[in-house]
């Protein structure tokens, strides 16, 4: 586990070296300020009790230094860390802060500028053949350029993360870049990159791979199988667009 | 008509002008900084043949990951591997054929092709001491000029569609 983590740590790293050359753009004065507050925030947040009380005491501070140089870094920073917080106190079930106190944090945030921070949003699913990274089907919500380059880009990052940590039991499950994020889910010889927006959820992200789970489950003959014809590929890809169609419209009345 | 899809992947040594090739065969839709931090970029290029299209997905191996074997993690489920090497440069074809031939064994699906590219350079005084007899290859290509780099990929995507009732997904 630790293992995996530090190979998500690793790719992070390569995939956030844009935001982080931005993020030594910044007036050092201001960086070092931010950095403090950064580290006081990161403290809180291991006490969700005492970082509720304490954001709600130093909001005015925490604006006027956070608001003006509100990067993509800073932003998406709080948002893993929400993220974080989010499954804390979901696992531990406690109810100190109730949705209302979720809903009045969000609030915060927008008046602050982060307006990404909102709930996941499905945007497009890739059934990918796991070997040649081949696109089999797709489901999208938004379209987004060229699937099958993008569907073969997946593969080679998936490939050169698993070859680079020597992980042949373990694959890669999540890429994250900027506000998208990408859970990568396999199953036989194929796998499914579903590409959504907004914080990631552990709820949303439960609900979307078990409507996968659901939908591989339909077509396990066609996912373990390495060779599907035409035709189980044009039956397969309406099979997908109606399925998720459903699926995204159970996710949009679910408030996350 | 009948349409396939097919991965075809690039690998030789660095410097023999792989993304060169790439380049000059499809109109490039992605950073060469993929090839540098990941050591692969994709590309795509539909190649029209008499009664069949087939849409090829080219994989850009970066040349360290042939040096390090690592190359045989990538060239699983395609269909077209292109092996390619520089005519001045006797080193970048040591292996070639041997290569070739495993890949042939452990992968009777996939076509193989051998590039001896940088044509442009075989009359230029400079190289030809360098510019060896008896190496064995299929086509001699200038992603320079572009001589036969259009011929190799139809050849190969011709290879494949032959085969294509295993190959395509």
């Amino acid at each position: 586990m630790s293992a995996q983590n530090d190979s998500f740590d690793q790719l992070r790293l390569i995939l956030l070296s844009k935001d982080k050359e931005e993020f030594y753009q910044i007036n050092d004065d201001l960086r070092i300020e931010l950095l403090h507050e950064i580290e006081d925030l990161k403290r809180q947040l291991d006490d969700p009790i005492k970082f509720s009380q304490k954001i709600e005491g130093a909001r005015p501070q925490i604006i006027d230094i956070l608001g003006p140089v509100m990067g993509r870094m800073i932003r998406k920073y709080i948002q893993s860390e929400i993220e974080k917080l989010n499954e804390s106190i979901q696992q531990s079930k406690d109810k100190f802060l109730s949705k209302a106190s979720w809903r009045y944090w969000f609030k915060r945030d927008k008046e602050m500028g982060i307006h990404d921070l909102e709930s996941p949003k499905l945007l497009e699913i890739l059934l990918i053949n796991k070997e040649s990274g081949l696109l089999v089907s797709k489901f999208s919500k938004e379209q987004i350029s060229d699937p099958d380059v993008v569907a073969g880009m997946f593969t080679a990052i998936k490939s050169f993360v698993e070859t680079v940590f020597d992980q042949e039991s373990n694959e890669l499950g999540l890429i994250d870049y900027s506000d998208h994020k990408i859970l990568l889910q396999t199953y036989g010889s194929y796998y499914y990159a579903i590409i959504f927006t907004g914080v990631n959820h552990v709820k949303f992200k439960e609900t979307v791979l078990a409507e996968v789970d659901s939908f591989s489950e339909k077509n396990i003959i066609y996912l373990n199988n390495g060779v599907i014809t035409d035709t189980e590929v044009t039956d397969l890809s309406i099979q997908m667009e109606n399925h998720f169609e459903k699926v995204c419209k159970k996710l949009e009345q679910k408030s996350y | 008509m009948q349409e396939i899809r097919a991965k075809v992947v690039l690998i030789g040594s660095i410097g023999v002008g792989k993304t060169s090739l790439v380049e000059r065969f499809v109109h490039q839709k992605f950073s060469n900084n993929y090839l540098s931090s990941i050591g692969v970029r994709v590309d795509s290029k539909d190649v029209q043949l008499n009664h069949a299209k087939v849409k090829l997905l080219i994989w850009d191996l970066a040349g360290e990951i042939y040096l390090s074997n690592q190359y045989k993690n990538y060239i699983k489920g395609a269909a077209g591997v292109m092996l390619v090497f520089d005519i001045t440069r006797p080193d970048t074809y040591d292996n070639i054929k041997t290569v070739a031939d495993d890949i042939s064994k452990s992968h009777p699906q996939i076509s193989v092709v051998i590039i001896a590219n940088k044509s442009d350079l075989r009359e230029d005084p400079q190289f030809k001491d360098y510019i060896q007899e008896g190496q064995e290859f299929d086509f001699l290509t200038s992603a320079k000029t572009g001589e036969e780099v259009e011929l190799v990929f139809e050849k190969l995507s011709s290879d494949i569609l032959q085969n294509s009732n295993i190959l395509n997904v």
